[in-house]
């Protein structure tokens, strides 16, 4: 058995006292910047670099892989607790997320969510430990037509995702796809609906956009209602640890997530947010009681969760087995690979064992590390919400503004959020919900860019789309799933279950 | 553990300089990319050579944004006593003013300090692709024009323009798909065989062409690239127009005291002689360079600038805005 005695090498080389200590610093460091609203891991990473480059390599990379797993997990707490999604694979989180945290169960949310990211981390790094090279091959089999499809097939799911009418979801969808428009397109270089506004030129930022729209319109809404009734949390915080009941729902959600997200991750660009999507979109759909569905479901928590975090260690697997990043913080992980004398690619595996193996096995121990390290804060962050909102909204705002500012030095992603608070405040009071919206905006572009390249590489051939086997059968998955979604019959049992 | 609590240290200084405000006193290098770029690596590289060399404080401060263009806005505004500097391609300066009609800045605005390091454009294949010379390739898209499509990382750069002159010199009309800035997706697609050509920086394919699932058929510059002896240059292949390059430029603001930019390229380019450096920078594909001093690199961009315009007028290129 190779596996485990390479495992053992492992586990040898990350559980040196120097390795751990850094896996610590790392997941501690990714966690605070998780739970910082508008601060990413890359930033931070591109900061570290040039003081980790005297370092030990294996040490430096189990540190920054902590940064990036670790704020893959805390993301989700500010999801959770305040409905402040701060990258796109936890905007699904938010949504049933936060809805149990206006219920008093803000505790059993995040034990939730942590427990069944700490099961995906698992199951994914094992996942990259075994079938690393095997599944590197995906990648490759995945070229514009497919990723076209892969984007059509999300964006279907965005309909499923929004729990009041169809209508008002196509229709955020819709919306969304036309904001995604604003940007300059890629193949073409014209810029499109910039008015002349150079910092539209590169699209409308997403944490910005989901800043407004969630976090601020959430803020308005509730300053809107009559003091007495604003106090949007219960006080009564029911049991912080999750039910018997709640396992049993989450459970299986876990389970599901964990699968997707393992192989969607290993796709370059979206799979971490894709997968996070699909999982809450198969959720709703094996449920028999999907009306529970945004209204604090724990399978909505827990599923995506898992699919996320599932994702964030099988997107290793590219970086690791082809030197081929996945995203930009694994470009910046290859890059310090390179300037240590690592030529990242296939023989990693063979010339640098323990770096290979010390990494994987680094990234159980930073996943235990994340457990124990989040679970006793639970407590914490319940007591947080028990803080009058008066006192609360000011410091959520200044945080956010903070972070907006930081995302470029620029004063105009604050002006952005603060246009889509109006917005955000606006689909409030009409009833619609802002996930689909999002997930219009930050695919719409993805499907155009790589439908175009289809095309053009097909010489305007359209048939491409259907005869490539993979595109072909993501193809006929969308059909069935809008034909499910718009038949009569299944869309008037969809809405009386629906009416609330 | 020391140097486990310096990084420590270090990282928690790093996210209280994101903030400017608090970080008056120090001298900035604008980059027009996010964090994480291989522009704003390099800039941070350049950062902490300027600190060595007198103990100075210097940060990195990201102006993302429009192809770049938000850098340059930040340094026409910024005091030109050798406080603020910036870096960016060349190609934003001698290829960008053709091609966009909207452009807000030009090469008056600045005055460059360094040419700091750059790369020669590749023309790359996919393994797939039977063709393993130029000229093979180039008999092989002529027997069908399907395969006369070559992928760039971005609409409107460097080698873009250079895949359009190649396909004139080469009489075969390349069309070209564009990518967002490069990145993974043009790799992975082009190593899968879903494009079957690029063109593009050399760097970020050195890998992929020692692992055997690119070739790199031909370098654009007027010697061999360091990395990759064994490939000849579009010149010696029988192009003698076909050269260019792709290099970071360290500048300040035009009117900034001659002095003071001797001086500080002196600080620059004599720490880009350091070994380690030099061997670090040139494993991430880079050509290092700090050998030219401020008037010659100045006046090597105005012939650059010429030569695109050049090209510009010659195919009728203009980005449609």
């Amino acid at each position: 058995m190779d596996l485990f005695s390479n495992l053992a090498t492992g586990f040898g080389v990350a559980l040196s006292l120097q390795n751990l200590a850094f896996a610590l610093g790392g997941v501690f460091i990714g966690t605070l910047i998780g739970v910082l609203p508008g601060l990413g891991p890359v930033p931070a990473i591109a900061m570290l670099l040039p003081s980790i480059y005297t370092l030990d390599p294996t040490a430096a990379l189990i540190m920054l892989a902590g940064v990036y797993y670790g704020a893959q997990y805390g993301g989700s707490t500010t999801a959770i607790l305040i409905n402040l999604p701060g990258e796109s694979s936890s905007i699904v989180t938010a949504i049933d997320g936060y809805q149990m945290a206006r219920k008093g169960r803000a505790g059993a949310a995040l034990a939730a969510a942590g427990l069944g990211s700490f099961f995906a981390g698992c199951v994914g790094t094992l996942v990259l430990a075994a079938f690393a090279p095997a599944l590197a091959g995906i990648a490759f089999a995945f070229g514009p037509a497919e990723y076209a499809a892969l984007m059509l097939l999300g964006l279907i799911g965005a309909v499923v995702l929004a729990s009041g009418s169809v209508s008002k979801a196509v229709g955020m969808v819709l919306l969304g796809l036309l904001l995604g428009q604003i940007n300059t397109d890629p193949l073409s270089g014209v810029e499109r609906f910039s008015f002349g506004i150079p910092e539209l030129t590169d699209g409308l930022g997403f944490v910005a956009v989901a800043m407004g729209l969630f976090g601020f319109g959430e803020i308005i809404g509730n300053l809107n209602r009559p003091s007495e009734s604003r106090e949007v949390f219960t006080r009564d915080v029911k049991n912080l640890w999750p039910t018997g009941e709640d396992f049993r729902q989450a459970m299986p959600a876990v389970l599901r997530g964990t699968a997707l997200g393992s192989l969607l991750g290993v796709l370059p660009g979206g799979g971490a947010i894709l997968a996070s999507f699909v999982s809450y979109t198969l959720e709703k759909r094996v449920s028999k009681t999907p009306e529970r569905f945004g209204h604090g479901a724990i399978e909505g928590v827990a599923g995506p969760e898992s699919a996320n975090n599932a994702a964030a260690q099988t997107s290793f697997i590219p970086m690791l087995t082809l030197g081929i990043p996945p995203n930009p913080v694994m470009a910046l992980m290859i890059g310090a690979m390179v300037v240590m004398g690592i030529t990242p690619g296939p023989k990693v595996m063979v010339e640098n064992p323990d770096l290979f193996w010390g990494l994987i096995a680094s990234m159980w121990i930073g996943n235990l590390m994340l457990i124990i390290l989040n679970l006793p804060f639970i407590g914490i962050w319940v007591k947080l919400l028990t803080v009058p909102y008066r006192f609360l909204f000011p410091s959520i705002v200044c945080f956010c503004v903070i972070g907006l500012y930081t995302l470029s030095n620029n004063n105009f992603d604050i002006y952005l959020a603060g246009v889509f608070a109006i917005i955000g405040f606006l689909f409030i009071k009409l009833r619609c919900e802002a996930g689909p919206l999002l997930l219009g905006m930050v695919l719409g572009p993805m499907l155009e860019e790589n439908l175009r390249r289809t095309l053009l590489v097909a010489r305007g051939d359209w048939s491409v789309l259907l005869t490539r086997p993979i595109s072909g059968t993501l193809i006929a998955l969308s059909v069935v799933m809008l034909v499910s979604a718009l038949l009569p019959a299944i869309r008037k049992r969809r809405d009386n279950a629906f009416r609330d | 553990m020391k140097s486990f609590f310096a990084s420590m240290a270090i990282v928690l200084t790093g996210a209280m300089t994101t903030i400017p405000n608090m970080a008056s006193a120090q001298n900035r290098i604008f980059v027009g990319t996010v964090a994480g770029s291989d522009l704003d690596g390099l800039a941070r590289r350049v950062a902490e050579v300027l600190a060595a060399s007198d103990g100075s404080r210097w940060i990195v401060e990201n102006r993302p944004g429009s192809g770049g263009a938000l850098g340059f806005d930040a340094i026409k505004s910024a005091p030109a006593d050798g406080t603020t500097l910036l870096m960016a391609p060349s190609g934003a300066m001698t290829l960008t003013p053709h091609t966009r009609g909207n452009l807000k800045y030009s090469l008056a605005d600045v005055a460059p300090v360094s040419r700091v390091a750059g790369f020669d454009v590749a023309y790359i294949v996919s393994a797939k692709v039977p063709a393993t010379t130029l000229k093979a390739y180039i008999d092989w898209v002529k027997q069908d024009n399907s395969r006369a499509v070559f992928a760039t990382p971005q609409f409107g750069g460097i080698p873009h323009m250079f895949g359009i002159k190649l396909g004139r010199a080469a009489g075969v009309p390349l069309d070209n798909v564009a990518y967002r800035g490069g990145g993974s997706q043009l790799i992975t697609d082009v190593v899968g065989g879903h494009l079957l050509a690029a063109s593009s920086g050399v760097a970020e394919w050195l890998r992929e062409h020692q692992a055997g699932t690119v070739r790199i058929l031909a370098t654009s510059g007027t010697k061999r690239a360091p990395q990759l002896p064994n490939v000849p240059t579009f010149q010696e292949l029988g192009y003698k127009d076909l050269v260019a390059s792709i290099s970071y430029i360290l500048m300040a603001p035009a009117q900034t005291p001659k002095a003071t930019i001797d001086g500080i390229a002196a600080r620059v380019n004599k720490g880009l002689t350091d070994a380690k450096l030099r061997e670090a920078l040139t494993a991430q594909g880079f050509v290092v360079d700090g050998t030219a001093n401020p008037a010659t690199v100045a006046a090597d961009l105005r012939a650059e600038h010429k030569y695109w315009g050049d090209l510009v007028k010659e195919t009728g290129f203009k980005m449609p805005n």
